[in-house]
């Protein structure tokens, strides 16, 4: 097989994935506004998580800190694109370069996206040298201070009150392209030399070490792509919700986000990619049931699901696996071909060691 | 000094008054290989770790040429074209053999292309394409410590240390591997040190022996000299008489 054609064919998962989610684009409008709005934050959750995936799912390191970088990207997104005389009375401390900026959607992303990547490579520098559980650990406390930065940070995002007045952008399609490019991104990322030495050192960082990767600075690069990444869904999220406080941004989110990833599966983007989807199905009915048992159900059931997931299938719903036709055609033919009665030499070995 | 070999002098690694490895002088010569032997817990893996970075000698100096390699972390050995293998046998379990090798591959071609060609020469020289698209961590026993010496072989190392790399092979799979190895110096002159409980495969393979016992140097020699050292074979193999070559 030619590298190129190889290379191709590689990029299977991610088009079948963006396939899926297209129908789901297609469909969800005609079955009402509630219904559209859900597909909306679902879209947005899978290029959430497939941001988180970037970092936690290729190195291996889980995060307790990736929702900081959601919430610099929805601040910066929020304050270059509230129009002028909103912000007037809205922040009227502002300094003078945010009170007169008001730009494009495109703008605001590279913005927002931009801050929370340079944020990242400045909190990379102590962080992506800590063993993994203190990494972990370092990354909470990185969103405990931007958490409350943006609590008490008034006179730029009016503290703990809502921050408003920001332009609701984000339409289905919208979403849709965000997710679909962070899993192209990510996925180019995956199969680049940068993510196989970041998976190999996921493996076994000894034998990584030993093969000459240098971990800090994979860990580092991905950090810096996670982050950029994320704060790109910062912007993109800020400008469905249109009125947004720093609590959007803090532990329930980084809950949420983290169950969708251990449940679709941490080690395969198809994971970071079905995790959000089966989650929006489940929280839906979840949300149901909670008309007969009252508030709570949601989180608890949620909740009950992970640990459920990690009992019995400790590497998630896809265990590693990625979503592709060819090895459902070949396992197709090869049921095919043994039915007939021509066994492949696989099939003979396996007799014979029988 | 030998401009073409691997030095260290005078190694100690102290585990809080455990003397691992104390006051080692050991030279891996290029296109050479060199036999460390010795009882369990003699100190040869503790050894292997200080020359690879994976632990800092306590005092010693260590050199590749006239350039000064002592403290360097791992990766940065393997920059050097310092390679090892583990004892215990390590491997990236959920990626596949080929990709295991490309790793190291990417160590010498910058892209994965080139990476993967050279992966795939590496692969094919050691007889793995049938396996090479699964998963590491489904192989056999035998098949696990060819990836890993394969993975070795691809950072293309002017030295390879090697930790019992035949531990746990059965005697066909063992011969094999010690054919390999017997190779490594001939392609590029990379000097080899390994480690191996099994006194014919050593007498067999190496051009000199290093034997260590209770974390110091008891002799070094041809494997004759070896044979006929009196004090080897009294405190090492406790007066059992070694094989022939
Ligand atoms: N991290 C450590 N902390 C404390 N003691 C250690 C440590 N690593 C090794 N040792 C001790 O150092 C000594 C040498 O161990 P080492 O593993 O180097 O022996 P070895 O020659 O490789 O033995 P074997 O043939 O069994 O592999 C042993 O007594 C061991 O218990
Ligand atoms: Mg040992």
């Amino acid at each position: 097989m030619s590298y190129l054609r190889h290379r191709v064919l590689a990029l299977e998962t991610p088009i079948l994935l963006s396939l899926i989610l297209l129908l789901v684009t297609f469909v969800a409008p005609s079955a009402g506004l509630s219904i559209e709005n859900r597909a909306i934050v679902m879209l947005i959750n899978v290029a959430l998580v497939v941001g988180l995936y970037s970092f936690a799912g290729l190195s291996g390191v889980l995060t307790f800190g990736h929702m900081s970088f959601m919430g610099i990207g929805a601040y910066a997104g929020a304050l270059v694109t509230i129009p002028v005389v909103a912000k007037g009375s809205l922040l009227p401390d502002l300094p003078g370069f945010l009170a007169n900026a008001e730009v494009s959607l495109p703008i605001a992303i590279l913005i927002g996206g931009g801050l929370a990547a340079l944020f990242a490579a400045i909190i990379s520098l102590p962080i992506a040298r800590l063993p993994g559980l203190a990494l972990s650990l370092a990354m909470f406390a990185v969103l405990i201070i931007c958490y409350q930065v943006e609590a008490n940070w008034d006179s730029l995002t009016r503290g703990r009150q809502a921050l408003l007045g920001v332009p609701t952008n984000t339409t289905i399609w919208v979403a849709l392209a965000t997710a679909i490019g962070a899993m192209f991104v990510v996925f180019a990322y995956q199969q680049s030399r940068f993510g196989l030495r970041l998976r190999a050192a996921r493996e076994d960082e000894y034998s990584a070490a030993a093969t000459g990767v240098n971990i800090v600075r994979e860990r580092r690069i991905s950090l810096v792509i996670s982050g950029a990444l994320i704060g790109v869904v910062g912007v993109v999220y800020a400008q469905y919700l249109g009125v947004f406080t720093p609590n959007d941004f803090y532990l329930d989110l980084t809950f949420m986000t983290i169950a969708m990833l251990v449940i679709g599966g941490t080690r395969s983007l198809t994971g970071a990619v079905i995790g959000p989807m089966l989650v929006a199905v489940l929280t839906y009915t979840l949300q149901q049931g909670e008309t007969v048992t009252g508030p709570g159900l949601q989180q608890v059931g949620l909740a009950i699901v992970m640990v459920l997931v990690l009992v019995f299938r400790p590497s998630g719903l896809t265990n590693g696996k990625e979503l592709k036709l060819s090895t459902v055609v070949t396992r197709f033919r090869q049921g095919r071909a043994d039915r007939n009665g021509r066994s492949s030499e696989t099939d003979k070995a396996m007799t014979a060691v029988e | 000094m030998n401009e073409d070999s691997f030095s260290a002098r005078g190694i100690c690694v102290h585990f809080d008054g455990v003397k691992a490895v104390d006051g080692v002088d050991l030279e891996i010569r290029r296109g050479e290989i060199l036999g460390l032997v010795g009882p369990n817990g003699a100190g040869k893996t503790t050894l292997v770790n200080a020359l690879t970075g994976f632990e800092k000698p306590t005092y010693g100096e260590c050199s590749i040429g006239d350039r000064d390699v002592l403290g360097k972390p791992p990766h940065a050995m393997a920059s050097v074209g310092v390679a090892r293998t583990f004892q215990a046998g390590r491997l990236f379990n959920h990626l596949t053999v080929l990709e295991n090798i490309e790793v190291a591959a990417l160590k010498r071609y910058r892209l994965r292309r080139h990476a993967e060609q050279w992966a795939i020469e590496v692969v094919e020289s050691l007889k793995l394409g049938a396996i090479r698209d699964r998963l590491a961590g489904e192989l056999s026993h035998g098949e696990a410590r060819t990836v890993e010496l394969g993975r070795a072989i691809a950072l293309k190392p002017e030295f390879l240390l090697l930790d019992e790399p035949a531990a746990g092979l059965n005697e066909s799979e063992s011969d094999r591997l010690v054919g390999v190895i017997a190779e490594i110096p001939r392609q590029g002159g990379c000097g080899v040190l390994i480690i191996e409980h099994d006194m014919k495969v050593i007498m067999r393979l190496c051009d000199r022996i290093h034997v260590l016992d209770h974390g110091k140097s008891l002799a070094e020699g041809t494997p004759e000299e070896i044979r006929g050292n009196a004090a080897v074979t009294e405190a090492y193999l406790g007066g059992t008489v070694m094989p022939d070559a």
